[in-house]
């Protein structure tokens, strides 16, 4: 039998991947740990002990605080499923028959992103129509003032949506899907935690978290300091940088 | 002047060398036949004729005008290349019409004529994602052929078809021949070439050499 089956290359080789991430984790844990002891700097611990908070702890009363977080993030899980490599899809299996017929690649590339668009807008229209159902069969109130939010809501969902599955499909093409999505992932685990942390161990500085890509999406978040003509020019800014790389490199990509 | 010319055509892929200098003068109206096995480099060479990849080297000149500069593609063209890629929600019909709708050249009539000579039924209302492998392959040979194309660029054209769609395709390929059309073709069925191609090249780790044809 050759052994090599035996193991998945791929993990050998995402080892700057899962090597960096632990670090990560590992890192926060001892810092959690720290603090969780009362212990202050200096003060030595059991390397058993980092191991048993990092992975043979878990407060069952904490379990309740990474749902709203999950619940918040489950949309865009489910998004990136359906879209995240619709654009890709397209310039692996029909570019060939189109590009072998006009030289106008611009113009595809819009239809798909417009493709991207129109599909958020329908998914984002039939998850709100099910929160709609359960406000109103349990009774909610509404007024002209709900709509106003309704529509708010709908906006920044929309929002979210298009930019992060414009960097997944952008960054598909140019790394591939699996490295898209950790990348993906990535900035959204990092972005939320970095605010987590700036919060509550650093809340001096906490104005620097309306500069993350997750906070333009928390309507909640929107302040004096943080305003929602900041995200909207942030976002604007962020839409035409992305939507010109994406066209200048399916421009010039070769198509295989 | 040859019809298709390939002067020291180099494609490197991450460090791989997938074309090697290869050179090729190809005329007009003839079928030429390209063997080789797998990875060896044919349907690269192919899409570097299609004009779908710039080359690290060389050039490519179709009817005298240089591709990535006076031309992006041959103007006229009809290829398959590796699997067909259509659009899974739209039926064969549908996927023809979208693609026709690109050059605005033809009409429904050509499209229905083209599906019909694969063997394929125009008013079939099954979506692409459903059909079979053999009825894909068929559509992807409707889909080179509908806009009567003076260059058919064609790889592996009867891979998965039964005996009457590989007679069928033979056949559609030699009236596309008679009607004018330069046709490449690259096939692992040595009946394809030897029944189809007037000259034939083996292609090997990239380079591409003559190869004297058996009778």
């Amino acid at each position: 039998m050759n052994y090599k089956i035996l193991v998945n290359k791929k993990i050998w080789k995402s080892w700057w991947i899962i090597l960096p991430a632990s670090l990560f984790v590992s890192y926060y844990y001892f810092n959690n740990m720290d603090l969780y002891n009362g212990m202050a700097g200096g003060k030595s611990f059991q390397l058993g002990e980092l191991f048993l908070v990092m992975y043979g702890s878990l407060e069952p009363g904490l379990i309740k605080q990474v749902l709203p977080l999950l619940m918040l993030l489950y949309p865009l899980f489910l998004l990136v499923y359906y879209l995240g490599n619709d654009i890709q899809d397209f310039y692996k299996t029909n570019a060939k028959y189109i590009f072998t017929r006009t030289q106008n690649r611009m113009k595809w590339s819009v239809i798909y992103l417009l493709r991207l668009f129109i599909s958020i807008i329908v998914f984002y229209f039939i998850q709100d129509i099910g929160t709609l159902a359960v406000g109103l069969v349990k009774g909610a109130r509404v007024s002209c003032g709900d709509f106003k939010i309704l529509f708010s809501v709908f906006l920044i969902q929309l929002a979210a949506g298009f930019f992060l599955l414009l960097i997944l499909n952008l960054s598909a093409v140019l790394l591939g899907m699996t490295y898209s999505y950790i990348l993906v992932f990535s900035i959204c685990l990092f972005s939320f935690t970095v605010t987590g942390l700036i919060s509550e161990y650093a809340p001096g500085i906490v104005e620097f978290t309306k500069w993350l890509p997750t906070s333009q999406f928390i309507l909640g978040w929107h302040q004096e300091n943080f305003t929602f003509a900041f995200t909207s020019i942030y976002l604007l800014v962020g839409f035409v940088i992305l939507i010109t790389a994406f066209l200048v490199l399916t421009d010039r990509m070769d198509i295989y | 002047m040859s019809y298709i010319e390939v002067k020291q055509y180099t494609k490197v892929i991450k460090g791989n060398t997938v074309l090697d200098h290869v050179n090729l003068n190809l005329e007009k109206g003839k079928i030429y036949g390209f063997v080789g096995s797998n990875g060896s480099g044919k349907t690269m060479l192919f899409r570097a004729v299609s004009g779908l990849i710039k080359p690290t080297e060389g050039s490519v000149h179709i009817d005298g005008k240089l591709l990535h500069k006076d031309i992006s593609f041959p103007p006229s063209l009809g290829v398959i290349i590796e699997s067909p890629g259509f659009w899974d929600e739209l039926t064969g019909f549908e996927n023809l019409e979208l693609l026709s709708k690109v050059k605005g050249v033809i009409g429904s009539e050509e499209i229905k004529n083209a599906i019909e000579r694969v063997g394929l039924n125009y008013k079939d209302a099954r979506i692409y994602k459903k059909f079979s492998v053999g009825m894909k392959q068929r559509l992807a040979m409707a889909q080179a052929v509908m806009e009567s194309p003076d260059l058919l660029i064609l790889d592996e054209p009867t891979s998965g078809l039964d005996e009457d769609g590989i007679s069928r395709i033979r056949n559609m390929i030699l009236e596309e021949n008679q009607r004018g059309a330069t046709v490449l073709i690259a096939s692992h069925n040595k009946e394809d070439i030897s029944l189809l191609a007037g000259k034939i090249y083996r292609v090997a780790d990239g380079k591409v050499h003559a190869e004297e044809k058996k009778s």
